[in-house]
């Protein structure tokens, strides 16, 4: 060990019986020895300060403190619970509004078959186009009734009688 | 190695609060020494003992044993008493007022006591006095080192250093308490001269 190292050591407060070639050194080093004579002074004045100790309620005092930072403790811990139920509850309640929620969009989607439906379901589809649609119909019985006069008259099978008589028998057919 | 003070402390984070009371039975005095020397008043320092314990009963939900127990306390009381001695500083500060004065009371009118007629008790307020004119980390390093007893590399870990800006610290809080005591010294260094050969 060096002188500067050994010295190093000694004013950073180490010892030289630190280890055998620290001690060895400043045994047989005169300036190093003088260096711990030193520090060794120093060590016995540093040694002269007291140990405070603490005075008298000290512990009931801390004691008292202790018993606030629990109870600070426990209204913490209990809040964070509410907190966590808190957010445990919000995709539950997501949960129920989409549960509610999905009956009510399926009976606006199925609509039952006419055959079954209510009368003023029917009159709700019933409109006025449709109506027109069935008069058109009749319209087209009408038609048919004609051909099958034009397909007679096609046919000279009404030759020979007389119109009165075919008006006569178009009115009585037209009589319900 | 196994550290029963951290075993304590886990047996306290485990839910034992038993474990907690113990622990503050064992470190209480030291807590509250090391507090004084780094704080300076016995009210300011019996507070911030009382916070470091406090501190310590809210570590039981983070605490992981890293180190010695010794060592997670004194961090914590060093952090502590460190960050009260910085807000007086700058409190102080921001009122004009010198810090030099408030820490050396006497430092106007040092006292130039016979060296003969000094006294322990004078001594011991010297001491006191050369103590609090150290800047806070090299008295927070000294006093964990010389007082508390913790090594090198533990002081180190304590104040977040590495362990040779711990004893550059060290180092030069001795070199300042030296030249603050030299003259009040001269009795010792003569005794010690014939002791030195016992370190």
């Amino acid at each position: 060990m060096r002188c500067d190292q050994a010295q190093s050591e000694l004013r950073a407060g180490q010892a030289p019986s630190a280890s055998p070639e620290f001690d060895a050194h400043v045994r047989g080093c005169a300036s190093c020895q003088a260096l711990a004579g030193e520090q060794n002074a120093l060590n016995a004045v540093l040694a002269l300060d007291e140990a405070h100790t603490p005075g008298p309620g000290f512990d009931t005092r801390f004691f008292a403190r202790l018993d606030g930072e629990r109870s600070a403790a426990k209204k913490k811990r209990a809040l964070f619970s509410m907190r966590m139920w808190l957010w445990a509850l919000v995709p539950a309640a997501a949960g129920i509004a989409l549960l509610v929620g999905r009956p009510s969009q399926s009976t606006e989607a199925i609509v039952p078959p006419e055959a079954h439906a209510p009368p003023a379901l029917i009159e709700a589809i019933a409109e006025p186009d449709d109506l027109a649609l069935l008069e058109d119909l009749e319209l087209i019985e009408d038609l048919e009734v004609v051909q099958q006069l034009e397909q007679l008259e096609d046919l000279d099978l009404l030759e020979g009688i007389d119109p009165a008589e075919l008006e006569r028998l178009a009115a009585d057919e037209a009589t319900p | 190695m196994t550290d029963p003070d951290a075993e304590l402390m886990l047996t306290f984070c485990r839910g034992q609060e038993d474990a907690f009371v113990e622990l503050y039975c064992r470190y209480r005095d030291r807590i509250v020494a090391f507090c004084k020397r780094i704080v300076g008043t016995d009210a300011q320092a019996e507070e911030a003992a009382q916070d470091v314990f406090i501190k310590l009963y809210r570590a039981r939900d983070g605490y992981t044993q890293r180190s010695r127990f010794s060592t997670f306390i004194y961090r914590i009381a060093a952090n502590h008493c460190l960050n009260l001695q910085a807000r007086v500083e700058h409190k102080v500060v921001a009122r004009g007022v010198d810090i030099d004065a408030r820490l050396l009371p006497n430092a106007a009118h040092p006292a130039p006591a016979p060296l003969a007629a000094l006294e322990q008790g004078e001594l011991r307020e010297q001491l006191a006095r050369a103590l609090a004119t150290l800047p806070d980390r090299q008295r927070t390093a000294l006093v964990l080192v010389h007082y508390e007893g913790l090594s090198y590399e533990e002081a180190a870990e304590a104040i977040d250093v590495t362990e040779s800006a711990l004893k550059s610290l060290i180092h030069r809080a001795r070199g300042a308490m030296m030249e603050e005591l030299k003259p009040f010294m001269q009795g010792d260094l003569g005794a010690s001269k014939g002791a030195r050969n016992a370190m």
